[in-house]
């Protein structure tokens, strides 16, 4: 027996809304969420602006003392489970006790760590929270995921930078399919914007120096792209097997069609111009749909603004699609919600969830004047209706890591 | 010749103040509003104070405070007046 897996409940922390509702509103018109940072004093960086999450109240989402003892990041993971595990309605299922659970992440609680380090250094171990141990962890998110839905299945974390948000849709993929569980809750969450982080990022010098203004800094694929913007956030899905979505009559908001995932192996930061493991990687993701280049339709883009890594990206599919690679739309929605690192790719798979059910593109912000190397349909500006099946979801970790994951409308 | 120094009495913290330090911490580590949080209550037994809560309960305070605990007398809270009371006599011990 061959299981399909599809997506029956999604859920959102972002800094364009909290709920996936007022995060796809904000996708359809355009809204950035990139602005001023507030969370620190970023006076002694060059890059000020972040895309921060406003109005999120933890205590929504969870009792008052896990609200109050909880990481950032913890917080926003467990807020997207539960959203999700509601949307899809799990609560009347006695079969979602047995569901597993699969977070991930990149930086883990940066904040806590900061603080407790900075404690550590000025006052001694006696001032140490036992509460780091677990709560600083990468796994800290899954594990209370698992505690605050009453999941009882195999709970696990993935660190795979940038495509960890799209890597959990595979583990999940996998786990669902071999008949080990009905379903999974999914999802990748981040809170990096910490002075340490932010420091090491702005010495890295991956950030955008746009002098205008904040919503105009992150420019995917456009001649005056010069950096990313951190953002933070959360992503969560619930993925189950089809037949048992159908016997309890849940809402499919897509199917996943395929998989694939490939490295450079070249270096951990530099990017390979010619795009080569990310072609493989679509490939494997198109050969595991029995799907032709010619049957997608969009190309929900990793796009972080990067001059190497927009060329690169677009070589890619240039090589990968060839003529049909004018004819279909290309967008980033990262102008809006900010470069969340491991949760930006759960936001992409979230955005190409309600793409497919809506029949429509987010835009490319700020894309105003092609760089030369970018020569796609990028949907500058004003997100369009458009007719989409099948679509893919592209990301490229720092490490050389790229993923692509294939959506289809429900079967 | 002048007189020595008069040593400076301890004098106690106003209660106000302790009480609404002390509610403080309970709430940032328990979740709990302070103006709900009785100093009568019972801290496992009413607020839910679980042995992990009494460790970070302990830094809190230390920082807070100024003062050094001892796990003995950690294990000796029972009530959230027995935190103001033990806060108190430290921080009196300390002014002496």
């Amino acid at each position: 027996m061959t299981r399909r897996v599809v997506i029956t409940g999604l859920g959102a922390v972002t800094p364009v809304g909290v709920g996936v509702k007022a995060f796809w509103h904000a996708l359809r018109e355009g809204v950035s969420g990139i602005a001023p940072l507030t969370l620190f004093d970023a006076s002694p960086y060059t890059c000020q602006v972040a895309a921060e999450v406003k109005h999120f109240e933890a205590a929504d989402f969870m009792g008052p003392k896990a609200a109050a003892t909880t990481g950032r990041f913890a917080q926003f993971g467990v807020a997207a489970a539960r959203m999700a595990y509601e949307d899809a309605l799990l609560g009347s299922v006695s079969a979602a006790s047995r569901f597993a659970v699969c977070f991930g992440n990149a930086a883990n609680a940066a904040f806590e760590i900061q603080d407790g380090v900075e404690q550590f250094v000025e006052e001694g171990a006696r001032s140490v929270s036992p509460s780091v141990a677990f709560e600083s962890t990468a796994h800290a998110v899954t594990g209370h995921v698992s505690v605050q839905l009453g999941l009882k299945g195999q709970t696990m974390t993935l660190a795979t930078a940038c495509s960890t948000g799209i890597d959990v849709v595979q583990w999940a993929y996998h786990q669902i399919r071999s008949g080990l569980v009905p379903g999974v809750v999914a999802g990748a969450t981040e809170a990096p914007l910490s002075t340490y982080m932010h420091a090491a990022f702005s010495r890295l010098g991956v950030l955008s120096n746009w002098p205008g203004p904040p919503s105009q800094a992150l420019r995917p694929f456009d001649a005056m792209h010069d950096g990313l913007v951190m953002g933070e956030g959360a992503g969560a899905f619930v993925l189950e097997d089809l037949d048992h979505a159908r016997t309890r009559g849940a809402r499919v908001y897509a199917e996943v069609l395929g998989f694939g995932s490939a490295s450079e192996g070249i270096h951990l930061f530099t990017v390979d111009p010619t795009g080569a493991a990310l072609q493989s990687a679509v490939r494997t993701a198109l050969r595991m749909a029995r799907v032709d280049p010619a049957e997608i339709d969009y190309i929900n883009a990793h796009g972080n603004g990067m001059p190497n890594y927009d060329r690169a990206e677009t070589a890619a599919y240039r090589e990968i699609f060839g003529s049909h690679a004018y004819n279909l739309p290309v967008s980033s929605i990262k102008p809006m919600t900010g470069q969340s690192l491991g949760a930006a790719g759960a936001l992409q798979v979230i955005a190409g969830c309600f793409t497919l059910e809506e029949q429509f593109v987010p835009p490319t912000l700020n894309h105003d004047l092609p760089d030369p190397g970018c020569d796609l349909d990028y949907v500058p500006t004003r997100g369009r209706t458009a007719r989409v099946r099948r679509l893919l979801i592209a990301a490229h970790a720092m490490g050389g890591t790229h993923s692509a994951l294939l959506l289809g409308c429900p079967p | 010749m002048t007189a020595p120094p008069v040593p400076e009495k301890p004098h106690h913290m106003p209660i106000p103040e302790l009480e609404a330090r002390v509610k403080q911490i309970l709430t940032n580590r328990l979740g709990i509003p302070a103006e709900e949080i009785r100093t009568d209550a019972k801290l496992v037994e009413e607020l839910g104070m679980d042995s992990l809560d009494a460790v970070e309960l302990a830094i809190a305070t230390e920082r807070e405070f100024k003062v050094e605990l001892s796990d003995q007398q950690v294990a000796t809270l029972q009530t959230v007046a027995d935190i103001m009371a033990l806060v108190q006599r430290l921080h009196d011990e300390y002014r002496v």
